[in-house]
This record gives structure tokens, C-alpha cells and sequence, in this order.
């Protein structure tokens, strides 16, 4: 085992950790980034959409594109950078546990920001489990990043921006999507999404669901039926199409092992993606030197992450001596701010009151530890 | 197999020149990418069933592609429980679908 | 007013073992446990080994192949298999000749108190187990050791005992005990003040401060124990496996200047055990650390790269998940069983150190036959607790200081 310390140690090479790798380190702070894929970027460089949001959230640029940017900003940078490195666990006193390449490391930090990121859910009906049958986040890492189709006629599961994002991206890399369904009797993400691949000829089949998926050995149809007012399939609506990929766009959930590890308080907020570690406006947990930023704190989208990661990168700095109070409060105030303007709008509100939900049960907590 | 591919994209542009390698799956050549997972590579040859369960012996495929669900465990130069989708190729890897726990050396392993 | 004609303090595999007994002899019996779930404690933070090679020969050993012998029967009753794998054998690994000598002395007793253990030279071992690695110089083997899962055997007795009446409470930690004309007539919990005929300290790691509550002195402290669990396997080793470092340095402790730093400092020998469901737990680390759970990287390297030098193919497997429980230390390293002489129809079954899984058969039906009034079918008196249990106020500094948990001797 080769034990070294760092200042910040972060986990995860997503947009969050890396805007807080690098936050930190322009702050000053000697930095370690630790990631388990080969290269750094996380999901961005499957997102090949232009972002929404204003011009200080690179809105209009597309997410592989900010991808390479923070890349380019972390190579002119003197950030340690551990790639292909799993980072297995936490550890007293404030010990990240990795294995990179068969070798065994104990990293000390004195800060550690979690930025682990999210995975998709999955769901359960019959024929669900058969090859061909993935996550839509799962296609779009194939056919933007490998380059490789997973098949070629495809039905999407789940009607918000990433089951119409992906059916889209899908339909550009050379898939049919024969249909996109959802169990809601309303379209869930933004229109302008759901427009280009209804103008595509795909139809979005609102009050539907997926009844079965069959294929022997992998997918190769669905069984679709269509809902009543109470989400009851209606008998004699089934109808079958031949599909080699189902693809479920059915929500994303925390990553938090490595938060429960370090013993971080949790709550649980739905409209979050479950169970997510606390943490107050400084991104700091329950766990004094343990920071979170980006999905690990609840599932958003990737222009929210990075500015989470910022606001982590300068906190941990800031605790570290290399701000002044009124410095430091300065740049994370100007960061709360373009938090708050991406947290509005129809999905927007909706987080940001989820956001808020959590931050009051963390000073609730924190209220009461202090009287205990 | 080579339709599955994706080598020219609307936005993307073209695919980045990659040498070719050459992987195994039960014996059987397959090209891949230098540097892509396995799983992509056994995907663009068609190949969609990875391994069977523990218990009931059904057929799983690639699921999550980040390395965080299992299902596209295979058994990779005689190792047992490899997450393909995270695992780059190599030239002249052997691969096998893994059916429960998959086969694994007993002997063998002992330090200098 | 007597909620129970008895009241079990603890719900692990020793308190529930004792409540499916005492149910079986139509005892209304109630199960307090202070955790929010059954098994919180050391039985759900254990591996499941039903071992014979380890323990002190004589009564100790004895008292755990009748564990093993009972099983099959409990099981039965149970209606669930709960993992158990009989007869697949149990191995302490000795790495040297001085090891083997000082396991075989011992075996030599255990043979002559009748019971089924060899010794097995290493190629025999590997002959049996192929996975051993040619470094180790031998082990004793005993044919009737076995494994099971140790949560599902609490759930198990815990489900049967309720179908026959037990009630089982958890968010119930005993923080008084009531005491009338020295007899214990009561127990008192935040959900409320049980009154039952009888009590019994089940409540493992924890009996110091329930001892205390009780106005007595319980020589029991917790030891953590750290494991390391794999992925999923194919079968690879059949019988539950203990290197014989502990065994030595538990029972002969000139041994222990011998062993390497970390031995010392962990102080453990490791555990190696693959489970029904084909995981490969390895444990356990032996440490002060009074209640502290927390997995720690050098505790966790060390199980790792000690059960490798066992077994070699383990460089490649994956090890997935960590925890910690504590083992209830005694000072003779002997559980408490039986009733004492300081508080009457207070009971206890206490201090098993990680030995549980193999010992609650037993133990559970010497606690229902000894609150029954029945003949004893093995006796007690080894176990007898006054050896080391007295009124509180009669331990000296130095005891408490040395035997009881920190939060006790601080207050």
C-alpha cells in the first residue's frame, strides 16, 4: 500500500468534480482528482445537445464540447489527476481507500468532495431483464462516445428530456425509433424536444406501457396496451412492434455508497432521486471535511452539477485559508446565484424546492445536534 | 456487422481513426477498436448476450454501461466477473460468456 | 402483573436461540432489543462458521459439537435451511511447524474427549481443499464442522418463537432494572417498565452496562471484529477455514511474541468462509476499540493479504463490501451461562466472543432447562457465571478499567 496526502481529494471526474478540482486548485490548493474510467469527463462527452440556460451556463454550447474545455483547463493545471482508479471507500481520519491498476493506495485529505454522479433506474416487467433492454443513458454512452449502435429499431420507455434527448440522438446515429412510450397522459419533458422527433415521424404513445418485453434469448418486440384514467391497461388495446432495443428513460438515483461509508447524514426527498446525503449551502456534509456536489446530492443535470462542484471546490479552498471570509463569500454568493436562475422553470422550481427541503432538514439537524 | 457502427455523425463528425485489434469470444475472431470497452466491440459484432444468472441461468446484456450493474460480467482471459463496459479491449483477448460465478482457477497465484 | 414468564435482554442468535427454547416448553417469553432490527448486534456482523477447531479443548469443544449435532433437527423445526452446509469440514491452517505442534497438543485433547478431529499434513490438506497454498504446513481437520447463514438462523428462531407466542420488541433498550426483595421482577425501556419471573442477559457486547443497571459487575467488553466480503464465486473452498495465529496466541499467549507486528497489533487470526450464496467472507480482525465500528484500510489489507498467502486464487477475486461487528470479550475468554447467587432469577448467557453460531444450539437449551427446572443435558458449571460476576460495588478500579466498556468506567 502506498499512502500519500493531499489538500482536496475528489471523487468523481464528472462535470461537478471537475469544476471542483479545478476550483479549488486556481484557489490554490493541492488537489487530487480520482476517477475510475480512463478518461475524465463523466457523462458529458455523451451529451452531444446544446445546453439550455443563460450565457454564464455555456448555454448553446453542447456538453461534449464543455467536456473538452475542462479537460483542456485540467491538462494546463498541476492537479493530481488518477485515472482508472477506483476509489472503494472512506475511511478515518478522512482516508480515500483506491485501487489503480492492482495497486493500493491510502490517500489523507483534508477535504474530501464527493462527486460520485448517479445511475439510472431500472424497471421491472416481464421480459425486462433480456439482453437488448438498457438504460437510455446506456445507449447514449454507445452510440456518442463508441460509436456503436446497440440496435437498430428501438422503443424508449419514458417521456422526459432524456427519453426524448436519446430517442432523438439514437434516430442521428442511425436507429429507428419505432415508438416512444409513457405511462402519463402527458409528454414529460420540454416540447421543443418532444417537436424534432415527432417531426421525425416518431410517435409518442402518452397513456401507454410497456406490457411485455419477449425475444428468445433478447428483445425482439414489445408488447404495448394503452392506459385508462387510472393507469389500468385497457384490455383489447395490446398491440405488439418489433423492436431488437428497449431503452428505459425511467429516472436516475444517487450514488451515495461512499457518503453512508464516511457516515454522512441522509434524507429522503423523492423529487431528488431518493435517499442523498445533507449538506448546507457550503456543500459540506454532515461529516465536517467531507464535501458533495453534482448528482450524489440529488439528480439534476449537468450545468447544475459544475456550478455545485464550484461552490464545493471554493468551500473546501476557503476552509483550507486560501480565501478570506469575505472573498470567499464573494465568489460562492455569485455561484448560489446562477444555481437559483438554473433551478427555475417548469423542472427547474420543482428541484429548487427540493433543494430547499433539504437544506432546512440539514439545519434542522444540525440545530439539534448542537443541543445533543 | 459493421452496419451497427457509427463512423459518420451529424454532429459528431467522423469517427476518430482507431487501430484495429483483434478479441476472441468463445474462440471466435472479433475486430475492435483499440481502446474501446468490450462491451461496445462485442455489441458492433452483434453479440448482445454477455452471461447467465447465478440462479436461473437467464441471459443478461448490457444494462447500465458505467460499470455500476453487473449484467455484462464475462469471464476475460480466464477471470471470471470482468464489467465489460468499463474494461478496454486488448489485442488478442479471450473472452467467455459467464454462466453463474463462472469458472475460476483454484491453484495457481502462489507470491515468490 | 407479569407481561412474560420470561424476559430475554437481547435479540441476537443467543437471546432468540434461548426464546425458541423456551417457547418450545410453553414459556410466554418477551425479546427486547435495544437496535432497530434483530440482529444488530455481533450476530449480524459475523460469519457463519460452525467451528470446532478453535475453541478450548475440553467442555468448550464439547459444548459446540453438540451445537453442530443439534442443527439438523433445529433446522428442521425451523423450517428453513438457513445456508446450513453440514459435514463439510473445519480447518485451522497452521503456517509452521511450531504452529501444528501447539494445534496438535491441543487435538490431541479434543480426541480425547471423544470427538472427530485430525491432523492433516499440507498435502493432505490441498488433497481436500486444492486451493490451500503449498506455504502452509498443515492443519487439524474436523469432519463435522459445517456453516451456515447466521442472520437468517435470528430470523428463523425469532419467526418461530412469535408463531408460538414470544413477543419480540426492538427500539427497547433495558435502561433500569427493577429489583424487588433481591429478585428481579422487572426490566425497564423506553417503551415501557416488562415485568417477567424471570430475566435473561442475552445482550452480548452490551451486558456491562445492563450489569450495571442490575447492580452488578459483568466482566464483558466488546472486541471489534473487521471482515471483508467478495464477490460471488464458484465454489472454491468447502469448509469454513481459521489460520491458527489467534487459536495460539487466545490460548497460549508466550506465542504471541513470535508473530509478526500486524498479528500483534490486529491481533486475529483469519477466517475464511464462502457462503451459500457464494460470496467469500474473510475476518476478523480482534481490536480494542471499544464501541467504534469503523472499517479501517490497514485492518482491511490485512485480512485481504493474510487470506491470500492461505489461499493464492483469492489475488483474484474482487472483494466488494466491508463491515465491522464486536465480539463480547470475557476476561477466562469463557461465556457466562447460567443463574448467580448476587440477584435472584437473574440469568445470563452472555460473552460468547464470536463463537455463537456454533454454541446457541447448546446454549439455548441449557437457559430454557435451567429456567424450566430441568435436568441439565450438559451441565453448566464451567460456565457458572459468579467465576467473574459480583455486586458493582465490589469490583475494584482495575477490573473496571480492564474488563468493562469505556462509557461504563467513565460514568
Amino acid at each position: 500500500m502506498k499512502r500519500f496526502r493531499t489538500e482536496v481529494a475528489v471523487i468523481g471526474a464528472g462535470p461537478a468534480g471537475l469544476c471542483a478540482a479545478l476550483e479549488a486548485h486556481k484557489l490554490g490548493a493541492r488537489v487530487t482528482l480520482i476517477d475510475e474510467n480512463a478518461l475524465p469527463g463523466g457523462q458529458l462527452f455523451k451529451q452531444i445537445h446544446k445546453f439550455f440556460g443563460s450565457k454564464e451556463h455555456l448555454a448553446g454550447v453542447r456538453g461534449y464540447e464543455i467536456g473538452r474545455q475542462l479537460l483542456k483547463d485540467l491538462e494546463r493545471s498541476a492537479a493530481d489527476v488518477m485515472l482508472n482508479s477506483v476509489a472503494y471507500g472512506v475511511f478515518a481520519p478522512n482516508t480515500v481507500g483506491v485501487v489503480q491498476r492492482g495497486e493500493h493506495y491510502a490517500i489523507e485529505a483534508k477535504k474530501i468532495i464527493l462527486a460520485a454522479g448517479a445511475k439510472e433506474n431500472y424497471m421491472s416487467f416481464p421480459g425486462s431483464t433480456l439482453p437488448g433492454v438498457m438504460g437510455a443513458g446506456a445507449a447514449q454512452t454507445m452510440i456518442n462516445v463508441n460509436r456503436v449502435l446497440p440496435g437498430k429499431r428501438i422503443v424508449m420507455l419514458g417521456s422526459g428530456n432524456v427519453g426524448l434527448i436519446v430517442a432523438y440522438q439514437l434516430m442521428q446515429a442511425g436507429a429507428s425509433v419505432e415508438a416512444l412510450v409513457e405511462a402519463a397522459p402527458n409528454i414529460g419533458g420540454y416540447g421543443v424536444h418532444a417537436g424534432k422527433i415527432r417531426r421525425a415521424g416518431v410517435p409518442i404513445l402518452t397513456s401507454h406501457t410497456i406490457q411485455e418485453v419477449y425475444g428468445d434469448g433478447c428483445v425482439e418486440g414489445v408488447m404495448i396496451s394503452q392506459l385508462d384514467q387510472n393507469w389500468k391497461p385497457i384490455p383489447g388495446t395490446e398491440r405488439a412492434i418489433a423492436a431488437d432495443t428497449v431503452c428505459l428513460a425511467v429516472g436516475l438515483n444517487p450514488m451515495t455508497e461512499l457518503a453512508w461509508m464516511a457516515g454522512c447524514a441522509f434524507t429522503f426527498l423523492p423529487g431528488l432521486g431518493g435517499h442523498v446525503p445533507m449538506h448546507d449551502a457550503n456543500m459540506r456534509t454532515t461529516v465536517p471535511d467531507i464535501y458533495v456536489a453534482g448528482d450524489i446530492t440529488g439528480v439534476e443535470e449537468a450545468s447544475s452539477a459544475m456550478e455545485e462542484g464550484k461552490l464545493a471546490g471554493i468551500a473546501a479552498a476557503a476552509s483550507l485559508g486560501y480565501l478570506d471570509d469575505a472573498g470567499a463569500e464573494l465568489r460562492k454568493n455569485e455561484v448560489r446565484a446562477r444555481l437559483d436562475s438554473l433551478r427555475t422553470g417548469l423542472f427547474g422550481e420543482k428541484r429548487q424546492t427540493a433543494k430547499q427541503e433539504q437544506m432546512r432538514r440539514m439545519e434542522e439537524f444540525c440545530q439539534r445536534k448542537d443541543r445533543v | 456487422m459493421e452496419e451497427l457502427r457509427v463512423p459518420h455523425h451529424p454532429v459528431l463528425g467522423d469517427a476518430p481513426e482507431k487501430r484495429q485489434v483483434t478479441i476472441y469470444y468463445q474462440g471466435q475472431p472479433v475486430p475492435a477498436k483499440e481502446g474501446e470497452p468490450i462491451a461496445a466491440a462485442l455489441l458492433a459484432a452483434g453479440i448482445r448476450a454477455f452471461r447467465k444468472t447465478v440462479h436461473r441461468h437467464e441471459p443478461r446484456g448490457v444494462f447500465c454501461s458505467i460499470g455500476r450493474c453487473t449484467d455484462c460480467m464475462m469471464i476475460v482471459n480466464g477471470l471470471p466477473n470482468v464489467r465489460t463496459c468499463v474494461t478496454p479491449v486488448e489485442d488478442g483477448m479471450r473472452l467467455e460468456p459467464q454462466d453463474g460465478f463462472g469458472h475460476r482457477e483454484l491453484t495457481g497465484g502462489e507470491e515468490e | 402483573m407479569k407481561n412474560a414468564d420470561v424476559i430475554v435482554i437481547g435479540g441476537g442468535m443467543i437471546g432468540l436461540s434461548i426464546a425458541y427454547w423456551l417457547t418450545k416448553k410453553n414459556q410466554t417469553v418477551l425479546v427486547l432489543e435495544k437496535g432497530s432490527t434483530l440482529a444488530a448486534g455481533s450476530s449480524g456482523a459475523g460469519d457463519g462458521h460452525i467451528y470446532h477447531n478453535t475453541k478450548m479443548p475440553g467442555y468448550h469443544t464439547n459444548l459446540g459439537f453438540a451445537g453442530g449435532e443439534m442443527y439438523p433437527s433445529i433446522l428442521e423445526d425451523l423450517e428453513d435451511d438457513c445456508g446450513f452446509s453440514a459435514h463439510c469440514g473445519s480447518y485451522l491452517l497452521c503456517n509452521d511447524e511450531k504452529e501444528y505442534e501447539i494445534v496438535e497438543k491441543a487435538t490431541r485433547k479434543m480426541q480425547e474427549g471423544g470427538m472427530d478431529i485430525r491432523m492433516l499434513s499440507g498435502d493432505e490438506l490441498r488433497q481436500q481443499e486444492p486451493c490451500f497454498s503449498k506455504k502452509i504446513y498443515g492443519a487439524s481437520y474436523a469432519p463435522s464442522g459445517g456453516k451456515l447463514d447466521p442472520l437468517k438462523l435470528v430470523f428463523a428462531y425469532a419467526r418461530k418463537a412469535a408463531g408460538r407466542g414470544a413477543t419480540i420488541l426492538c427500539d427497547a433498550e433495558v435502561t433500569g432494572v427493577v429489583i424487588e426483595d433481591g429478585a428481579v421482577v422487572g426490566v425497564e425501556t423506553p417503551k415501557g417498565t416488562f415485568y417477567g419471573g424471570a430475566v435473561v442477559d442475552a445482550a452480548g457486547s452490551w451486558s456491562g452496562f445492563l450489569g450495571k443497571a442490575a447492580g452488578l459487575y459483568v466482566p464483558v467488553k466488546p472486541r471489534k471484529g473487521q471482515i471483508v466480503v467478495s464477490e460471488g464465486c464458484a465454489p472454491m473452498l468447502k469448509g469454513p477455514v481459521t489460520t491458527a495465529s489467534f487459536f495460539c496466541a487466545k490460548f497460549y499467549p508466550e506465542m504471541m511474541q513470535m508473530f509478526r507486528r500486524m498479528t500483534k497489533e490486529l491481533n486475529h487470526g483469519t477466517a475464511i468462509e464462502q457462503t451459500s450464496s457464494g460470496t467469500i467472507l474473510i475476518g476478523a480482525t480482534n481490536e480494542w476499540a471499544d464501541f467504534d465500528k469503523s472499517n479501517t484500510i490497514e485492518g482491511i489489507e490485512w485480512l485481504v493479504a493474510e487470506a491470500c498467502r492461505a489461499i493464492p486464487a483469492l489475488r483474484n477475486v474482487h472483494f466488494i463490501r466491508t463491515f465491522s461487528g464486536f465480539r463480547p470479550y470475557t476476561p477466562d475468554h469463557l461465556p457466562m451461562v447460567g443463574a448467580t447467587a448476587h440477584l435472584k432469577n437473574y440469568f445470563f448467557a452472555t460473552g460468547f466472543e464470536g463463537g455463537g453460531v456454533s454454541l446457541n444450539p447448546a446454549v439455548g437449551r441449557m437457559v430454557g432447562e435451567l429456567i424450566c427446572g430441568e435436568e441439565l443435558t450438559i451441565t453448566n458449571a464451567p460456565l457458572a457465571p459468579d467465576r467473574l460476576v459480583k455486586p458493582f460495588g465490589e469490583a475494584t478500579d482495575e477490573e473496571l478499567k480492564a474488563n468493562l466498556p469505556l462509557g461504563i468506567f467513565s460514568a
